[in-house]
């Protein structure tokens, strides 16, 4: 008795050859490739897995620092899995930050003032000291504006008048 | 290697693989050539092109490498990039591809070994696989070959897993039903 698995496989074994060719070509043009177009990545960096499967990312033999693991497997994990809505986040932000900076532009530009000409700042300044002028006499205390100093006498120190 | 034998996913080089290391790749299509082939060549029933596609798959395989998420699924994913090209293939040939049964979703829950076939009976088995629509042969030959399950099917084949639940039902039931008959 045979699974249907094993009656499959035995029936196409005679196929093996060919396949070896198959693997032996592919593999082949893999290498050409690899050689015409080196990966971006370099050539010593290799992956290996712990006992307890976690990978570290080796340059060399030196192992290359856990925050920069950590990075790889969060970009991996996190950013390369969703990498539409990360993009679709970004363009919102880069939206809202244009028009925000867009509008603060129109801002500036309604609220600010021309500087005086120099004219006018001459004007000012004759107006300024004609004031001054005027008030000058306003500007020493008057008597009657001082206060005066009152202390009350007790009641039985006060003369009275009585008029008959 | 025996080619009889399904490697665990953990220890096939998949992670080398994607550094584009030669010897990863070999080791992964040495793994997989049999299976692909055996997929391939039962559904479009013709050595040549069988060959072709097998060769195509390895190559987009190698790549496209990188919009594989996860290793573990490397099997299911390769299975789905030929199956992908047997639908081309069937395309070019104006060819019907999968003929509409209607579908009863039904429980489903045994294993292709539970399936065991006698000696006499194997050129039936093969008759019997070759008459069967395309749709339900193609999930037949994923669960026989390389035991996947109902959503790796569901995957490969882009279709509902009810649906798949339902094609692996009808044909094992046709299956049966032809082997109870030979006893």
């Amino acid at each position: 008795m045979k699974t249907p698995r094993e009656i499959l496989f035995a029936r196409h074994q005679s196929a093996a050859p060919a396949l070896d060719a198959i693997r032996q070509k592919a593999v082949g043009q893999l290498n050409t490739e690899e050689q015409k177009a080196p990966s971006p990545r370099p050539s010593s960096i290799e992956w290996e897995r712990e006992a307890v499967g976690q990978p570290f990312l080796y340059v060399g033999r030196k192992p290359l620092g856990r925050f920069l693991v950590l990075a790889i497997q969060f970009w991996r994990e996190l950013i390369l899995p969703c990498r539409r809505v990360w993009t679709g986040l970004a363009a919102v932000w880069i939206f809202i930050l244009m028009v925000n900076f867009s509008q603060r532009d129109n801002l500036n530009s309604a609220t600010g003032r021309p500087a005086p000409s120099g004219p006018m700042v001459m004007s000012l300044q004759a107006q300024q000291h004609w004031l001054n002028q005027v008030l000058a006499d306003r500007t020493a205390p008057v008597e009657s504006d001082q206060p005066r100093n009152f202390s009350p006498k007790p009641r039985s120190a006060t003369s009275r008048t009585v008029a008959l | 290697m025996n080619m009889l034998e399904v490697a665990d996913h953990e220890q096939l080089p998949v992670t080398h693989a994607r550094d584009g290391n030669p010897a990863a790749w070999d080791t992964l299509f040495r793994r997989y050539q049999l299976p692909l082939y055996v997929y391939v060549f039962e559904l479009i029933r013709d050595e040549q092109p069988a060959l072709d596609i097998v060769q195509e798959t390895f190559i987009a395989a190698a790549r496209h490498i990188r919009t594989l998420r996860e290793d573990h699924k490397f099997g299911s994913w390769l299975f789905g990039i030929a199956h992908q090209k047997c639908l081309q293939h069937w395309r070019k040939r104006e060819e019907i591809l999968f003929d509409e049964i209607p579908e009863t979703p039904e429980e489903f829950e045994d294993s292709p070994h539970d399936l065991l076939i006698r000696r006499e009976q194997e050129a039936e088995f093969m008759k019997l696989l070759a008459q069967l629509p395309p749709a339900h042969r193609s999930v037949l030959l994923l669960h026989f070959v390389e035991d996947f399950s109902l959503a790796e099917i569901a995957q490969i084949t882009e279709c509902q897993t009810g649906t798949v639940k339902s094609r692996l039902h009808y044909a094992k039931k046709s299956l049966r039903k032809l082997l109870e008959e030979k006893k």
